[in-house]
């Protein structure tokens, strides 16, 4: 009896040990977005959202971001502009409710920063990118950061006469700050 | 070449603040009406620009003309005049001019209030006067409306009465804002 209790302790120590998963704090996460309106920037976020985060510094192999959006909580706080961003021209929400971003892979550039690859999926386009963060854990909290830089016009968001960039630019910088509790 | 204004007459400076805004206005109306009936589209989005940058601009010319006004003596109205006349004309004149000003501020309001990005005539990025604000937006756009209305009624009567000073009572008046007409016409 024994014995088979220290093969099963055994055993547990060497079975795969997942990376920590993270709980999201929303009222304290965002993720948001810089956009550019003939030279001026405005400001978005996505208010609906959610995410597996799984996530080991020293277990990068079976670390996993899985995000998925309500492309349709977009809001970039002005009236004028949000009614038309869920419309066909730009995101059309109502055949692509839900832009995705999955991790397949992460590698640790020292210190606090890392860079996840990944597959951003937008209006039914799927991207390859590189995403470079900062994961800083204090105690059971851990703080995210990341940012980088998408093309709207790969993804269809404009369409038409909206796929130019003269009036609406076409890089959109996405800001992503996430409190993270394990 | 006259540059400052005489008792009888406006200067060359003053002249050009006149009918620099006066053109400006008129674009201003046109575009605005475009503007609001066009499809959406990013020429839609030019339009209001344009608007926005112009009507900022008239705001700059006002200031500047009233200021130049300020350092120089205001020609004289015409000798003969009712004095209802002249307190009509008076009226008029800085109601325009108050609503000059107001225009071009109510519309930044507009802007801000929508929480757009401003960048006049694309290179002069201005700041926001608020967040965005539905209700402020509502009332900016309905006192702009008005005062469109106001500001139309009102040049109407200032152009019928430059006419009428002109053709009819035949005196200088409308003679004097015109840069081409020699001095004492």
């Amino acid at each position: 009896m024994r014995r088979i209790l220290c093969a099963a302790l055994l055993l547990l120590t060497v079975l795969p040990a997942w990376a920590a998963e993270w709980r999201i704090e929303h009222g304290a996460s965002r993720l948001g977005f810089v956009a550019t309106q003939q030279g001026g920037r405005f400001e978005g976020h996505f208010r609906q959202w959610q995410a597996t985060m799984r996530f080991d510094p020293q277990r990068l192999d079976e670390s996993l971001f899985d995000v998925r959006i309500d492309v349709a909580s977009i809001t970039t706080g002005s009236n004028d502009r949000d009614p038309y961003l869920p419309s066909k021209d730009w995101f059309f929400t109502k055949q692509f409710p839900t832009a995705t971003f999955r991790t397949t892979g992460f590698s640790a550039k020292g210190g606090d920063d890392y860079v996840a690859q990944g597959v951003v999926t937008i209006r039914g386009v799927s991207q390859t990118i590189d995403l470079p963060f900062t994961w800083v854990v204090d105690g059971d909290q851990a703080k995210m950061h990341a940012e980088t830089v998408l093309d709207r016009t790969v993804f269809g968001v404009g369409q038409g006469e909206f796929a130019a960039t003269d009036v609406v630019g076409r890089d959109v910088r996405v800001v992503v700050d996430l409190t993270l509790r394990r | 070449m006259q540059w400052r204004n005489t008792a009888q007459r406006w200067g060359l400076p003053a002249q050009l603040f006149h009918w620099l805004i006066a053109l400006a206005v008129f674009a201003l109306f046109v575009l605005g009406w475009v503007m609001v009936s066009y499809r959406m589209s990013p020429t839609k989005f030019q339009l209001y620009s344009l608007h926005k940058s112009l009507g900022l601009t008239v705001l700059l010319l006002v200031v500047l003309r009233l200021a130049w006004r300020a350092f120089n003596v205001t020609p004289a109205p015409p000798t003969g005049s009712p004095r209802w006349e002249r307190r009509a004309a008076t009226l008029t004149h800085w109601l325009l001019y108050a609503l000059l000003l107001a225009m071009p501020l109510s519309g930044y309001l507009i802007n801000s209030a929508a929480n757009f990005p401003l960048v006049v005539w694309g290179v002069l990025p201005l700041p926001n006067l608020t967040g965005e604000n539905e209700q402020l937006q509502a009332w900016a756009e309905a006192a702009h409306l008005a005062m469109f209305w106001l500001l139309a009624g009102l040049i109407v009567l200032h152009v019928a009465a430059a006419l009428r000073h002109h053709w009819l009572l035949k005196d200088d008046v409308l003679r004097r804002m015109l840069p081409w007409c020699g001095r004492g016409g």
